[in-house]
């Protein structure tokens, strides 16, 4: 999530450089771009913030030169602020809808050559692109997402119709990581294949991983075309299509696209080069759907907290982390076994009324002919109809080693551990799918039931905690048959009721 | 705590989108294809000698799947003579992959898998490494390492005249593996390093043989090896089994009357395996040595949730998570590294050496590999 914020002098007064930190809605805090960012006080400027996955609204500014500084910010005057600053800084401008993509293939096929050639040729047409070189990109930095180290390389560009951020990682683990803790999901990949090898034995591992990260839009570069002859490319090409149906992709729409990514680079031949690529971007423009903005999917408000306010009624907090909320929509409160259904009838932001609240806004929201204590936290508001609670999920979860902060020992099935999500924690029963038990640094596939059904959706992330330490992070991948009373029953009794359960049947059948 | 520098679309700035006709795309692939169908039957049709016909490129790189750039050297070598071409092709992919080899010669290897081959008397356990772990999925790789084991098996087996109560142990290095001869199909002398550089010419990625240990069990003594992650299978049909971890324990049964139910000594087998993998104990310890003074095992946690203030998925963040939990006044870190003394990984409430008590079982020796993990003797 993305905000803008502006200050002007007379706010921050003028003096040395200040560091500035975002204390986040919840109490947590965030950090200005990467790390920190340094300003000089008394020019006017605007800051681009980045925050992870959920990230939060910004509540306040802290600066650490001693004298603290709160300020209530909302949207609408960052927007009416920035756009009369002038910036000193670079500017990200949104103009255009972003998209996430990413290169896969064997490690001799030219991957990185394309992506330098990517920025190479962007960068003649615009200015903002930035020229990687080759090594800028090869042996992928390691990089901490929410305190997992993956090998992975973040690239940014941007064409005429899109803004992209691409990623490529040296291998599978690595993408998988970065698919459970990245903020956001590949939208689509770039597939490179070298006319003069072909398909490779691991081109089929590589879609498999496609698949497995939830990829469906893959667009294939077939490269180095000028060491092969005309023949052998459309060889190459039809050989692609054919493994790309079998791997359940539509191998017959898959655009292809031929040419030379080292020409591209060195500029030379244009033909194969430059214009390929320029090709190959255009495809990708066209091919791999624009996500859905946050801001255009329905509502949704996890609850922070709860409050009564004599004469008003109940107000719930929280940070709406998709969609517009305004005053008079109808809603639905869900979680812990309860949906209820109440208007909205009012919205304020740091004691303002608003009309309408946007995703991003810490907002409270007074809510119609409900007690305080009919709701908690935990609970969502939401659009009718639009979210349901689940108690029996299936995820895909990274487990931290012992370097990242996990434990140092593996865990078997049926471990019971504590699972946080959105504002919300509840009890799980872990099963593991096809393994004995799961070492530290491994990824796995885990079936969790819930001690009572929680409200979930697919791509939801997660972190799991054993008592003290945090044990992994995961991200939903698909909703089982909720359980049965039995079921839970048995759950809640742990190993110990199957032990029990295993005995009884024995006993019967021997009778 | 950092965040990922990823950017999510924004709600702030509308955006401007310009999709494009999708269907354009599949248009101009499925015509493609067509082209390419309508230009193969007439070059075909009409060959010059020189080039190469497209139709025979196709076939000959379907049935030897070697590269297009060697499939197209072989046939302009043999007149576009399919036969001849696969022919020299086949004969040609040892010198092949010897080049190929010796070119990515340099290249890490930090990925791979770790294999055991495990009868009650003989075992061997190797570790093969390749440059991503992509590979180390892919069947062919898996296929190689499955020949390999067995190869060094077969050896291990053979050399076997251990009549003595004890276990003999020998560490194979990296080049003592490469020379290991392969058995069977060929008439010629073929060597595992023959075979790995033939498995390179095929992948293009550098691959090389770690490290390997074969054992070899004495009297009353019985083997059990065990990888992860399992596969269950290979396990029961006594074939090669791999993953990135493995170990080896050599044990022996001291009642008779245990010693005779073959599948309920397997199994202990199995499970002190898996507790080595899990565990990584570092020595066994001594059964005569009095156990150290145990902490009180801790009540299992109950499902329920505890009073702290619930976070939002989001914090990861340290420094926030503590101070809102309880501080704990024992550190929960287990660092027992001697295995009699741990605690049994498949039953937390017993150590190993009650579990072997219980099962009147002694341990002899036990190996542990871990694939990509340093080893100082290297």
């Amino acid at each position: 999530m993305a905000f803008f914020i502006a200050f002007n002098r007379s706010r921050v007064g003028s003096g040395a450089s200040v560091v500035m930190k975002a204390i986040l809605g919840d109490g947590g805090s965030g950090v200005f771009s990467r790390s920190k960012a340094t300003l000089s006080v008394g020019n006017n400027y605007q800051l681009f913030l980045r925050l992870g996955g959920g990230g939060r609204a910004l509540s306040h500014i802290r600066l650490t030169s001693g004298r603290q500084i709160q300020r209530d910010l909302t949207r609408r005057r960052f927007l009416s602020t920035s756009r009369a600053l002038e910036a000193e800084k670079q500017v990200y401008q949104r103009d255009k809808p972003h998209c996430n993509v990413g290169t896969i293939g064997h490690v001799d096929h030219g991957k990185t050559t394309l992506t330098a050639a990517i920025t190479r040729v962007l960068s003649e047409s615009n200015k903002s692109v930035k020229v990687k070189k080759y090594d800028e990109i090869d042996n992928a930095p390691e990089e901490k997402q929410r305190g997992i180290t993956i090998n992975v390389a973040h690239i940014e560009y941007a064409t005429e119709a899109r803004h992209y951020s691409h990623t490529d990682c040296p291998g599978h683990a690595d993408y998988i990581k970065n698919m459970i803790t990245g903020t956001a999901q590949m939208d689509g990949a770039i597939l490179v294949v070298a006319a003069t090898d072909g398909v490779m034995p691991q081109t089929r591992e590589h879609l498999l991983l496609s698949k497995q990260i939830g990829i469906e839009h893959i667009v294939v570069f077939i490269n180095k075309v000028d060491a092969a002859d005309a023949e052998m490319v459309d060889l190459v090409e039809m050989e692609i299509r054919e493994l790309m149906s079998e791997m359940k992709f539509d191998g017959d729409k898959v655009p292809v696209i031929k040419g030379s990514a080292l020409c591209a680079l060195e500029g030379k031949n244009p033909e194969i080069g430059a214009n390929a690529v320029k090709e190959l971007l255009s495809a990708v423009d066209s091919f791999i759907p624009t996500p859905v903005r946050d801001l255009d999917k329905p509502f949704l408000l996890p609850i922070e907290n709860v409050y009564s306010i004599a004469g008003r009624g109940t107000v719930c907090t929280g940070r709406l982390e998709r969609g517009v909320l305004k005053k008079g929509m109808e809603c639905e409160v869900l979680g812990y076994s309860k949906s209820l259904k109440t208007t909205v009838t009012g919205i304020e932001m740091f004691h303002k009324i608003l009309e309408e609240a946007q995703a991003g806004d810490q907002l409270g929201a007074l809510i119609r002919g409900i007690k305080r204590d009919e709701i908690r936290r935990g609970m969502v508001i939401c659009k009718p109809g639009t979210m349901k609670t689940y108690d029996n999920i299936e995820a895909q979860v990274y487990v931290l080693s012992k370097e990242e902060g996990g434990r140092s020992r593996p865990f078997t099935s049926l471990i019971q551990l504590q699972m946080f999500s959105r504002t919300w924690d509840a009890a799980v029963q872990v099963i593991i799918q096809g393994k004995d038990m799961i070492m530290p640094g491994e990824d796995a596939k885990l079936q969790l039931k819930l001690i009572r059904p929680m409200v979930l959706e697919k791509g939801q992330r997660f972190t799991l905690r054993d008592g003290f330490t945090t044990l992994g992070t995961g991200v939903i991948t698909g909703m089982m048959k909720s359980m049965t009373e039995a079921e839970r029953q048995l759950m809640i009794e742990g190993r110990k009721g199957l032990e029990k359960k295993a005995k009884k049947e024995a006993a019967t059948t021997k009778s | 705590m950092s965040r990922s520098p990823m950017l999510l679309s924004s709600s702030i700035i509308s955006s401007i989108i310009t999709p494009q006709s999708r269907l354009l795309f599949g248009g101009r692939g499925s015509k493609c294809c067509r082209q390419f169908h309508g230009t193969s039957r007439m070059a075909a049709s009409a060959a010059s000698p020189l080039s190469v016909e497209k139709s025979g490129l196709a076939k000959l790189r379907k049935s030897t799947g070697y590269s297009f750039s060697k499939c197209k050297e072989a046939l302009e070598k043999h007149n576009n003579d399919l036969k001849a071409a696969e022919k020299w092709l086949r004969a040609e992919a040892q010198t092949h992959g010897w080049e190929k080899a010796s070119k990515l010669q340099g290249r890490a290897t930090a990925q791979g898998l770790i294999s055991i081959l495990a009868s009650p008397q003989n075992a061997v356990m190797l570790e093969m490494n390749c440059e991503t772990d992509f590979v180390a999925r892919n069947k062919k790789f898996q296929a190689l390492v499955q020949k390999v084991t067995q190869a060094c098996f077969v050896v291990s087996q053979e050399a076997n005249n251990n009549s003595s109560s004890n276990i003999f142990k020998h560490p194979l290095n990296h080049d003592e593996l490469c020379n290991i001869p392969i058995r069977g199909e060929r008439q010629e002398q073929h060597l595992i390093k023959d075979e790995i550089a033939l498995t390179i010419g095929d992948i293009g990625e550098n691959i090389r043989p770690r490290r390997g240990l074969s054992l070899q069990a004495g009297e009353s003594i019985v083997l059990s090896g065990y990888t992860h992650p399992a596969s269950p299978e290979a396990e029961k049909q006594r074939l090669v089994q791999f993953g990135k971890f493995g170990a080896v324990v050599a044990y022996k049964v001291l009642k008779p009357d245990v010693a005779k139910n073959s599948a309920r000594v397997a199994e202990i087998g199995r499970q002190l395996c898996q507790h080595v993998v899990g565990m990584n104990p570092l020595e066994i310890g001594s059964m005569d040595e009095p156990p150290p003074k145990r902490k009180p095992v801790e009540e299992p946690q109950k499902l329920t949730s505890p009073p702290s203030p619930a976070e939002d998925q989001d914090v990861v963040d340290e420094l926030d998570v503590l101070s809102s939990m309880p501080t704990r006044s024992e550190p929960e870190v287990d660092d027992e590294r001697i295995l009699l003394n741990q605690e049994f990984l498949l039953d937390p409430g017993f150590t190993v050496r009650e579990f072997l008590i219980q099962n009147s079982v002694e341990i002899v020796e036990f190996v542990r590999f871990e694939c990509g993990e340093n080893v100082e003797s290297q």
